[in-house]
């Protein structure tokens, strides 16, 4: 086993100059963590989807002691996959705080679980801002949006076309069959949009206990209910959280599927569709932004100047690519935003875009001083985040800069003129003129 | 010494002039001068003058205006009804060169630009007295007619000069005579001289005292009188010059204890931003100066560091430093900023000589000068290292007080100029200057009230306040204010009645007296009118701004209240708050006895310059009893008028010592001066005997001239007195060694203040441990430069506006707020932050892109000035904004308190948290020092903040904004048992990352 390892890490070492990175942002080294070696041929149709994109991926017992996510302070693999829900402890350093922190700085995390998940697992989503249902026996039903099968059953194998509403997550190419589910529902922390509904239960679905009467009002019930969650964090790390493992398997991925109640009976269920376009995105195959070349300068100038004064008319451009898992490609939108910011935006402007990734736009800087930035702050669903701000003070006029003569003054001036000049006709007469 | 009145000798070519000469036989020049120096006795000497009085001033002063009438010109025919009169003022004296000069500066004799020159010659038979006179020709007048006018006059005035004396020292020699047979020569007791009034007994006094000196030391006086004098004069002068240089170099080096006891290095806080300022002076040359726009500090504000800053310091030290380097003596910007406080307050003694010498003459000068460089409250403010503005202003302060009164005594259109030049420098310097905008006008008015209205006092103050204003407003920091607020309506209102009362005076002069009754019921009716109306739009103008016009400054001065009730950021600052009583003692000691004395001795006589000084006295008083900070103001006026108590004090006793000393007679001629002194007292011995503080005082009054005649020159002046009043002798003595007693007690105390208790640079600081040892704090360098190399350039720190100029001068890091406390909102937003709990806090300091705190602690040291200390005002400036923050949470039964009882708000606030984070590591016990308790809370977390840097003493503690939360959260579970969950809800249940 030892072997294995350093024969495994040793393979990775040419591997480490080629991980992760702002120009390469998508996952290479992908390490994968089982209750049961198993699960690897039984779900072998989605990891093998994986390899023929890149990935590199490294099976694990998740109690092996062996595992380690770092070693020097390097981490050793881009992305995580967590398939054991019923881990208590994992073997080696790793524990809930070591993935968290593996996410924190930057790394990717699919986490599956079925029912009876491991209060470690559960930590580990909660963490991430996903509630599971509290019960440990419970899973998601639902008496009308089942998939109807040979085994007419306890309707928990949910067929779900609830999908969020994104292209960048899901792709371009509509799911049509609807997704095979079997397993536990979450719910997500109101009120924060940073984890996403991906696929969510329908207004019918419930969550209790299998083959139990149901005593109490089930704790989560209807649409509140996600199967299927993403979370993108501030450092733009992308994490999966799916109520169902089974939902990745060959079995489910092979099946054909009819949604109770539907005429249409599809051959092949979406789950494949589904969770290789979901992998891409999570894998940052997809949705990955990049700014760069952030310039602004005069108008009818080259230079970037030091310093603005007030009632400057400026340029501001900043080029935006998104990565397309292979290279980096003009990315093209008409919401993107520059704010010229000193406690509050004091201008607000939309970006022109040329389509080739170059955003520009030209303002005049407000009659007021002081020390601004140049924000950009682009969230769009489903993109990593691009936050940009760049300080730049604004002064006010110099002395020699205002109008040396106003024309509405010019009173003012016939004035004082007249006064002196009578002053000294006045001073000649009295002093000459006696 | 004195300076001739330009303005009226070149005026025309075609000016008259003459000459006349009268010999005198029978006397020596030195006789003769008493005679010609007696300005306001004319009448006795010129024929047909019937009155000679005393208009303004003292006899003998520059400046002094006698009134003369009754003498018949050649040009008066039979039937003239009016008396001849005209005014007369002494432009200059020079008793080494025996001469004297005057103009008519009014009349009725159609005399314009009259001036005329007395010399008196000193001859080898007597002397000459030579009268050059000049004037523009005269209506009705003939040059011829002048000549023998003023000739015809001149030799009378000889003949009588001579007959006088002649009397004198035959009565003199008959009375020794008899008095030396009466008392056999008792040499101390009072006597009174029995001549026709007790100014001519005082000049004959020394005339008697002129001829017995001759016949002392023959080989001086009689060969040469007048060298003798001259060379005195002289020797006096340099004596003069010597001592002054020599108070220059007292005033310097004792304020370079700081730089002996710690280093040479800027001091406190406002230094260090005008040293800032300084370097970037140096550097980028003056118009990037002018128009610095800082974005270092208050951030995102910025600061437009050359329109808000008062640029005299600045331009001072930057073109000392310039002068210096193109010279080739290459200082460091920062030695020539040490060291220009100490060398402005030399020239601020300078100042105050040259002031004071206006006042009451060169013994008052010096005396004050020398108050003046070693008074603690104005070394406290300019020790080696105190970089600020008052190092300059009040050398300027007293400057322009100078050439006011220069320009009063003289009339002279060049010293106007100059006052108002001094001034421009003044409001460069420091927002002080409206002090003198005030103080100006009202010695105007009180100048007007009291009648002595006179174009000098035009000249005084009309350039200035034009000229003044037109300068004072190209100051950028002053600009439109210089006309807009109301600390300079008051110069403009009595700019307005200077202009109605010269205006009446001239009618005055050419209406009849019916005629003027009449005109001044018409315009006064009229007048009161329009007056009223324009006070009331003055009033509805002023009363339509919120402020009324006035700044919160200027308000908090008229109303010692009002700051401490709607200013909490003025109030704030210790240097803003009323003194105490000791603070006097501390900052002025024995002055505070002097000053009444001085201020009795303006009294007698009153002229415009020692009205001056005492309107000036009374309003520092007030003001420095309204803030301790203008104790520097007061110390100034201090100075002069102790300097013009104690010369005066000194005047009377040695004056007396001398006059009684028998050591100095020897001959029976002193019998009989003292015989004579005798006689002078017995009239008012009743007087003095009864009390010697009344006489002393009395004799004070009197001009400082007899006393300096008695002492320095006792034979070549002569003085008009009323009375003359000698102290006996004992009095005299003991009075005098209590006098040096008290100027040796202050001088310790100066020392010691400058010493021990204002050389503290207040960057560094020491403490003597019980062995003895020094120990030395440099907490604050340490954190600074902890910034300045471990942050990013462009990191903005937060601390209390007191440490923004430091932060931004040594760490060279962006600050929220400093020093200058421009804007409230601002500071209040700080405050804000630091009297919040830790999250709150987070979120506000992060919208304002803060990466570090910066905390300043004595708890661990027991250094008192710290940020708990100023916790309150932290919490009333930011209550006074945003109204969530209430003081009484803060408060546990109105007290304020850190320990177990404090209130949960305080235990939980950001500044109790910054201050007090792991400080239970140090003792185990968390005692704080300062407090001398125990603390409230000693164990706790920081959830949004994290310590970085923390200074050796725990003087300064640094912490950093930890980022937003990567992540977010799931919802806090309650109802789990297993351990694991346990800890998982204990994450759940720290605070959530706001965003």
């Amino acid at each position: 086993m030892s072997k294995l390892f350093f024969f495994i890490f040793f393979s990775l070492v040419p591997l480490l100059c080629n991980s992760f990175s702002p120009e390469k942002p998508s996952d290479r080294r992908v390490l994968v963590l089982l209750d049961d070696f198993a699960v690897k041929s039984s779900h072998s149709l989605f990891f093998n989807s994986l390899k023929s994109r890149g990935f590199d991926l490294h099976f694990h017992l998740a109690d092996d002691p062996k595992i380690a996510l770092q070693r020097y302070g390097q981490y050793l693999f881009d992305a995580l996959i967590l398939f054991s829900p019923t881990i208590e402890r994992f073997g080696g350093s790793v524990d809930a705080a070591a993935i968290l922190d593996f996410v924190d700085s930057g790394h990717d995390l699919i986490v599956a679980v079925d029912t009876n998940a491991s209060d470690l697992i559960r930590e580990i989503a909660t963490d991430c801002g996903v509630d599971f249902d509290e019960d440990p026996a419970a899973m998601v039903v639902d008496h009308s949006g089942y998939a109807v099968s040979a085994t007419e059953g306890d309707h928990t194998l949910i067929a779900s076309d609830d999908f969020i509403k994104s292209d960048v997550i899901l792709g371009s190419k509509k799911i049509e069959a609807p997704v095979l589910f079997q397993g536990i529902g979450h719910s997500l922390s109101p009120s924060k949009n940073m984890v996403l509904k991906i696929l969510s239960a329908s207004p019918s679905a419930f969550s209790t206990k299998r083959n139990s009467k149901l005593t109490s009002p089930p704790s989560l019930t209807g649409s509140s209910i996600s199967l299927v969650s993403v979370i993108q964090a501030n450092n733009n790390a992308r994490i999966l959280i799916s109520g169902s493992l089974s939902m990745f398997s060959n079995r489910f991925f092979r099946s054909g599927v009819q949604k109770a109640g539907s005429p249409t009976k599809h051959d092949k269920s979406g789950n494949e569709q589904f969770l290789t376009e979901l992998c891409k995105w999570v894998f940052h195959e997809r949705g990955h932004l990049k700014a760069e070349n952030v310039q602004h300068h005069k108008v009818g100038e080259a230079n970037t100047p030091a310093m603005y004064r007030i009632n400057d008319t400026l340029e501001y451009s900043v080029e935006i690519f998104e990565w397309s898992g292979t290279t980096w490609e003009p990315y093209v939108a008409d919401d993107v935003q520059v704010q010229f910011f000193m406690m509050s935006p004091y201008v607000l402007k939309t970006l022109s875009t040329d389509g080739k990734g170059n955003y520009f736009t030209s303002f005049k800087v407000p009659d007021v001083y002081g020390v601004f930035q140049f924000k950009v702050e682009y969230n769009k669903l489903g993109y990593t985040s691009l936050s940009l701000s760049k300080q730049i003070p604004v002064r006010p006029f110099r002395h020699n800069e205002y109008e040396r003569f106003i024309p509405a003054a010019y009173p003012y001036y016939g004035a004082a003129f007249s006064m002196m000049a009578g002053f000294f006709v006045f001073t000649t007469i009295h002093l000459y003129h006696k | 010494m004195e300076h001739i009145q330009q303005s009226s000798q070149s005026t025309t070519e075609a000016k008259w002039k003459g000459k006349a000469t009268a010999q005198v036989k029978e006397s020596n020049a030195e006789q003769i001068w008493p005679c010609i120096e007696d300005f306001f006795g004319l009448d006795k000497w010129f024929p047909g003058i019937s009155t000679c009085i005393p208009l303004e001033g003292i006899s003998g002063q520059p400046g002094c205006v006698r009134f003369c009438a009754g003498f018949k010109t050649p040009v008066d025919g039979h039937d003239k009804k009016t008396v001849n009169w005209t005014k007369q003022k002494l432009l200059s004296i020079d008793p080494t060169r025996l001469t004297i000069c005057y103009s008519i500066i009014d009349g009725n004799v159609g005399f314009h630009s009259y001036v005329s020159t007395w010399n008196v010659l000193p001859k080898d038979d007597g002397c000459e007295i030579e009268w050059i006179y000049e004037v523009e020709p005269v209506q009705g007048w003939k040059l011829e007619l002048l000549d023998s006018f003023i000739h015809n006059g001149l030799q009378v005035m000889a003949q009588r000069m001579q007959d006088a004396l002649k009397t004198l020292e035959q009565a003199l020699r008959v009375e020794v005579e008899r008095l030396n047979k009466q008392s056999g020569g008792a040499c101390l007791r009072f006597c009174l001289f029995k001549f026709e009034t007790p100014r001519n007994a005082l000049s004959l006094l020394s005339l008697f005292l002129s001829s017995l000196r001759s016949s002392i030391w023959p080989s001086m006086a009689a060969s040469d009188a007048h060298n003798g004098a001259s060379v005195r004069h002289a020797f006096g002068s340099v004596l003069a010059f010597f001592i002054l240089l020599l108070i220059g170099v007292l005033a310097f080096s004792i304020r370079l204890f700081s730089v002996i006891k710690y280093e040479s290095v800027i001091h406190e806080f406002d230094p260090y931003f005008n040293y800032r300022v300084t370097q970037f002076l140096t550097k980028n040359g003056i118009y990037d100066f002018w128009n610095w726009f800082d974005d270092r500090t208050w951030y995102p504000l910025g600061r437009v560091i050359g329109g808000t800053v008062y640029p005299g310091l600045t331009l001072t030290a930057g073109t000392l430093w310039w002068i210096l380097n193109s010279v080739n003596i290459p200082l460091s910007v920062e030695t020539v900023c040490v060291f220009t406080a100490p060398i402005f307050s030399a020239f601020a003694s300078w100042a105050t000589y040259l002031l004071t010498k206006e006042v009451k003459g060169v013994g008052a000068g010096l005396t004050a000068a020398a108050l003046l460089a070693m008074v603690p409250s104005y070394i406290s403010r300019s020790v080696a290292g105190s970089y600020d503005n008052e190092a300059v202003a009040i050398f300027a302060l007293i400057f322009t007080f100078y050439l006011y009164i220069k320009t009063l005594n003289t009339g002279s259109l060049f010293y106007a100029t100059l006052n108002s030049i001094a001034y421009f420098y003044m409001v460069c310097s420091w927002g002080g200057y409206t002090f003198i905008i005030n103080l100006i006008p009202m010695h105007v008015l009180l100048c007007i009230v009291t009648g002595r209205y006179s174009s000098r006092l035009y000249i005084a103050y009309a350039p200035l306040v034009v000229l003044g204003t037109l300068l004072a407003s190209l100051v950028p920091v002053v600009g439109f204010n210089a006309v807009m607020t109301s600390e300079h309506f008051a110069s403009f209102l009595v700019f307005i009645i200077i202009h109605v009362v010269a205006l009446v005076y001239y009618i005055k002069g050419i209406l009849t007296p019916k005629m003027f009754k009449v005109a001044v019921a018409l315009v006064v009716s009229v007048g009161l009118a329009v007056c009223c109306a324009m006070v009331a739009v003055l009033i509805a103008v002023v009363a339509s701004s919120p402020t009324k016009g006035w700044s919160g400054r200027s308000l908090s001065l008229l109303d010692p209240t009002y700051a401490s009730k709607y200013i909490p950021i003025i109030a704030s600052v210790s240097e803003h708050q009323p003194p105490t009583w000791p603070s006097y003692f501390m900052d002025i000691n024995v002055l505070a006895f002097l000053v009444p004395a001085g201020i009795i001795a303006c009294f007698s006589p009153l002229s415009d310059a020692s009205s001056f000084v005492i309107l000036y006295i009374v309003t520092s008083v007030y003001f420095s009893g309204v803030m301790v900070r203008l104790m520097l103001v007061l110390a100034p006026a201090a100075c002069i008028l102790s300097g013009i108590a104690l010369s005066q004090a000194f005047d009377v006793f040695t004056g007396s010592i001398k006059f009684q000393l028998p050591s100095l007679s020897g001959h029976s001629h002193v019998d009989a001066g003292e015989a004579s002194s005798e006689s002078v007292v017995t009239n008012d011995s009743v007087k003095t005997d009864k009390s010697e503080d009344t006489s002393k005082e009395r004799t004070s009054k009197k001009s400082k001239k007899k006393e300096k005649e008695l002492v320095e020159k006792p034979l070549s002046k002569s003085q008009i007195k009323k009375r003359l009043l000698v102290l006996p002798l004992e009095t005299s003595i003991i009075a005098i060694i209590l006098l040096v007693l008290l100027g040796a007690f202050y001088v310790v105390h100066s020392v010691w203040a400058a010493a021990e208790a204002y050389s503290a640079p207040s960057i560094v600081l020491t403490s003597y441990s019980p062995e003895g040892g020094l120990h030395v704090f440099d907490d604050f360098r340490e954190a600074y430069a902890w910034l300045s190399h471990n942050t990013e350039v462009d990191d903005k720190v937060a601390s209390w506006w007191d440490y923004g100029y430091q932060t931004t001068a040594m760490a060279n890091r962006t600050v929220i707020v400093d020093n200058n406390t421009w804007n409230n909102t601002h500071i209040a937003t700080v405050g804000t932050a630091m009297s919040s709990p830790e999250k709150a806090a987070w979120e506000i300091f992060h919208s304002l892109d803060v990466k570090y705190v910066l905390v300043v602690f004595g708890g661990l040291v027991g250094y008192p000035s710290d940020d708990i200390n100023k916790f309150l005002w932290m919490v009333r400036i930011g209550g006074g904004v945003f109204p969530h923050i209430k003081e009484p949470d803060y408060l546990r039964d109105g007290q304020y308190r850190i320990d177990s009882m404090a209130t949960p708000t305080m235990l939980n606030c950001l500044m109790y948290k910054l201050s007090y984070y792991r400080f239970v590591e140090t003792d185990g016990k968390a005692f704080d020092r300062v407090r001398r308790t125990e603390i409230g809370k000693k164990h706790f977390k920081l959830t949004h903040f994290e310590e970085v840097f923390t200074t050796h003493h725990w003087m300064v503690r640094i912490y950093k904004l930890k980022p937003p939360k990567n992540r977010i959260r799931g919802k806090t579970k309650k109802s789990k048992s297993k351990a694991s969950s346990k800890t998982a809800s204990k994450r759940k249940g720290l605070k959530r990352n706001p965003f």
